[in-house]
């Protein structure tokens, strides 16, 4: 038997399946009827779905904190010993647990939402209400007949204690990663519910987005750090020296980021110039399926990725929604078009417009590229019988072009000019960059780097330098219109023109990141096993291992072991000190404990020294070590947080005038 | 005593539903107000645009001929909204 | 005629990019072999993925090298010897199930890149009495 409060949870869950079911007839009706009166009816309705899923979810989160272990999601994902943090993170942390939390966050956006458009767009409301109610309804099905969260556990079992969550999750990053990532990929049902309800309205202006555009943003800035924090995890905790690793879970993160990459900016067309209407309808639709797509693959265990859960049952169902989405969105689309055309058209190559077009084309060509990667294992069993693998060295060969096209673009598209760029304009607006990034691939050329390297510093600094001096020609043209002085001009462009300049802000993190990318290209390594007193090399390093202490701390044991590290002909340069450890060594059960190496990184902005403790023996007193000098990687990180200053600059309200 | 919390829960929620059915249909006046507010918006957003583009033509994004031209629209078009503004808030 | 020129450009750009993606994995193709297949195929590949799980008391690290390990992969009847001497996965131990990459030589699988799915302690069937720490009344 549960308790009280687990029963009011499992009961809300229920009830909010109902009426979120109710609130689409109800608005059905009132489309049907145009009785105000069944608007505001329904609109209450999907109020209280949306906060009976927000009372289920506090519940669970209630039974987690309390350890109810009556709930057989509570016994699998914690123990009485899991600390606070990890006892909500276990909220998203397993299969029925993370999809009641999908449609937490989707009832938090309906919330917002209808808040938002109380009293504005009218006619689209009814529709955006309905369609992100079915998706509602659609996660609703899975948890209470599919996977229910509220699930006692069988009668006559009674559970001491839960199993505990995994060690290697137990970490900030790890607990906060999951729900960013979600806050991006439910995030994108909103502007797709304005899309399609602006098509079933026949409203073919770009009103829907002008409505979505900031919302677009957040949820485009949400995927963005979730993302990143992942990488930035991987890299700090799991020990194989790296921070992207192609996997399919990973891939199915990035893969709505870059259509929505693409859609953010293609929207700038439509609203200056009315122009790629069927093609933002046709990105939106994308970017919502690849989130829903995303949320499958990390939740059905169709792909072997280190994300995945178990074989599920929910394979076919997410799947048959996806296929549904993809059908019916595209099938209203194709319906509409006629509703579409527009006269506006691309009147030149050297144009706003079409560097803007590229630059649709390549993210979707690098969405692909993504795809075909991830996919290749299903598709090749699907047609040659055998699954045949393509790794990170695919992922790497195919983008990398892919991306220097996208670097470039990133400097050349925000210089030309709507419509047509004169020759005048062309030449003065690029020769210095050029020149400059000529220098510098001189320079580049002289310290003896090439291939994509080589193009990839050029175009960095190619990129830095257009970026610059857009912001100086702002300034000049302030000073030249107002007289101001140079700091003051500064100041007042950036507050008045929040999205161009924090799009460039964007534009400089993004650099920044490729100059990280690129050094991952002189990645050093070395896998040694030593005693203590033994030293050895590595791209001139010297690493000694001065000795190995223990210590125990409340729930593991720890080998950790001193590393001397001297940059030969310069002297000593840091000790590091990585630790290999047990978790849960007390426990009787010997399978329950748990090896985890917990890693040292010397970090500086040129270099990362890198350390993994990967095994000790203490027989032989033997311990091995991965180390690795990883050139630039500060570079990824720096620009992530640049990422989100630009990106936050871009969405900080303007103040209205008067 | 759970019975009872589920009861409540059940029923308070429908009847919220359904109460605003029960109701005489609402006049005029808000969806005039609704509408003074939509009309306001779109005329701020005009007006955001029209700073937009003195930006980009500053910075010669746009040619002085199209500068010109999309201005007028702009301006033509917030000067119809804002006669729309002006009707709606005699009534 | 300027439209259809800058469309002409575009579905260029779109196709040679294409043909950079799909022709992108020759060489680049690992196949996903079952032990059998393996044993008794002839493959024109030199790399294979093999997945199974570690035959319990298999592995065996050397004295003199601690990165030095092998162990038998089990897929139901059918076992193969994996050689390994890189760094281990925290996860790796007794019956896990692992994806080894690598060459197969004389019957015995040389990998240089292997992959622990241990994820069975914190997500199995709680029901398992043996992983989990439940008390039957």
């Amino acid at each position: 038997m549960i308790n009280t409060f687990a029963t009011l949870g499992a009961v809300s869950q229920n009830l909010a399946l109902g009426f979120s079911l109710l609130t689409i007839i109800l608005l059905l009706f009132y489309i049907k009827n145009n009785d105000s009166r069944l608007f505001i009816s329904g609109r209450r309705a999907a109020l209280i779905s949306a906060a009976l899923v927000v009372i289920a979810t506090m519940v669970l989160a209630r039974e987690l904190i309390v350890s109810n272990f009556n709930l057989e999601y509570v016994a699998h994902y914690t123990s009485r010993a899991t600390p606070l943090l990890y006892k909500i993170s276990a909220l998203w942390a397993g299969q029925a647990g993370s999809l009641l939390f999908w449609v937490f966050i989707l009832a938090i956006y309906v919330l917002i939402i209808i808040y938002q458009n109380w009293n504005s767009n009218q006619s689209l409301m009814p529709w955006v209400i309905i369609i992100v109610t079915t998706i509602q309804l659609f996660f609703l099905f899975m948890t209470n007949f599919i996977t229910n969260p509220f699930t006692p556990v069988e009668a006559g079992i009674i559970v001491a204690d839960g199993n505990g969550l995994n060690p290697l999750l137990q970490n900030v990053t790890m607990a906060i990663h999951p729900p960013t990532l979600y806050l991006g990929y439910v995030g994108f049902a909103i502007p797709f519910a304005f899309a399609m309800a602006a098509m079933i309205t026949k409203d073919s202006s770009a009103n829907w987005i002008r409505i979505v555009r900031r919302w677009t943003l957040v949820t485009w800035l949400a995927l963005g750090i979730g993302i990143l924090l992942g990488a930035w995890w991987a890299y700090q905790e799991l020990g194989w020296g790296g921070y992207w690793a192609w996997d399919p879970v990973e891939n199915a993160s990035l893969m709505p980021w870059l259509t929505a990459t693409a859609f953010i900016h293609s929207i700038i067309i439509q609203e200056k110039r009315d122009m790629l209407r069927v093609w933002n309808m046709v990105l939106i639709i994308v970017t919502f399926t690849l989130s829903i797509f995303g949320t499958f693959l990390t939740r059905s265990g169709i792909m072997s990725s280190v994300h995945s859960f178990a074989t599920s049952s929910l394979g076919p169902l997410f799947l048959g929604f996806v296929f549904l989405i993809l059908v019916s969105s595209f099938l209203l689309l194709i319906y509409r078009l006629p509703l579409m055309r527009t006269t506006n058209r691309i009147e030149s190559f050297i144009s706003r417009e079409s560097g803007f077009l590229f630059n649709n084309v390549v993210f979707i060509v690098m969405c692909f590229a993504v795809f075909w990667g991830t996919m290749f294992p299903v598709l090749t069993e699907a047609v040659r019988g055998t699954k045949i693998t393509v790794g990170a060295p695919f992922f790497n060969q195919v983008n990398i072009p892919i991306g220097l096209a996208l670097l470039l673009l990133t400097g050349i598209g925000p210089l030309l000019a709507w419509r047509r760029t004169s020759k005048a304009r062309l030449i003065k607006q690029f020769s210095w960059p050029i020149m400059i990034s000529l220098v510098g691939l001189v320079v580049l050329l002289l310290i003896g780097m090439k291939g994509y390297i080589l193009i990839s510093f050029t175009l960095a600094i190619f990129v830095t330098t257009t970026i610059l001096l857009e912001f100086v020609a702002g300034i000049m043209a302030r000073k030249r219109r107002f007289g101001e002085p140079a700091p003051l001009a500064f100041w007042r462009m950036l507050r008045k023109n929040r999205h161009r300049y924090g799009g460039y802000i964007v534009h400089f993190s993004i650099v920044l990141m490729f100059v990280g990318f690129t050094g991952k290209a002189f990645d050093k390594e070395i896998e040694i096993a030593v005693r203590a007193g033994d030293k050895f090399h590595l791209d001139g390093y010297e690493f000694e291992l001065a000795k190995i202490s223990t210590i125990e701390r409340s729930n593991h044991f720890a080998w950790i072991a001193h590393l001397r590290v001297t940059e030969i002909g310069a002297g000593p340069v840091t000790e590091l000190f990585p630790e290999k450890r047990i978790y849960f060594h007390r426990d009787p059960d010997q399978r329950k404990r748990q090896p985890h190496s917990e890693l040292d990184i010397h970090t500086t902005l040129m270099q990362d020294i890198y350390s993994v403790f990967s095994g000790y023996d203490s027989q032989t007193e033997s311990a091995s070590f991965k180390i690795m000098i990883n050139p630039l990687v500060n570079w990824v990180w720096i620009g992530s947080y640049i990422f989100v200053i630009g990106t936050l600059f871009a969405l900080w309200p303007q103040r209205r005038k008067q | 005593m759970e019975i009872l919390l589920i009861f409540i829960l059940f029923a308070g929620s429908i009847i919220l539903v359904a109460q605003p059915l029960f109701k005489p249909v609402s006049k005029a006046t808000k969806t005039i107000v609704i509408e003074l507010k939509n009309l306001e918006d779109q005329k701020l957003a005009l007006y955001h645009q029209i700073k937009q583009i003195e930006l980009e033509s500053e910075l010669g994004l746009l040619t002085e001929e199209d500068y010109s031209s999309t201005r007028f629209r702009l301006k033509t078009e917030a000067s119809g909204l804002i006669g729309q503004i002006n009707e709606l808030k005699k009534k | 005629m300027k439209r259809s020129k800058i469309a002409v450009a575009v579905v260029v750009v779109v196709a040679l990019f294409l043909m950079w993606i799909t022709t992108g994995t020759q060489g680049k193709e690992v196949p996903f072999l079952s032990v059998t297949e393996l044993q008794s195929g002839n493959y024109d590949q030199s790399r294979f993925r093999l997945g199974g799980n570690v035959k319990v008391g298999s592995i065996l690290i050397s004295k003199t090298d601690l990165l030095d390990m092998e162990f038998i992969l089990q897929q139901g009847e059918a076992t193969i010897k994996v050689h390994y001497n890189k760094t281990r996965p925290d996860l790796f131990e007794d019956d896990c199930e692992v994806i080894v990459e690598g060459e197969y030589r004389k019957n015995e699988f040389y990998a240089d890149n292997l992959m622990t799915k241990c994820a069975s302690r914190y997500e199995g069937d709680l029901r398992d009495e043996n992983s989990y720490d439940l008390e039957k009344i």
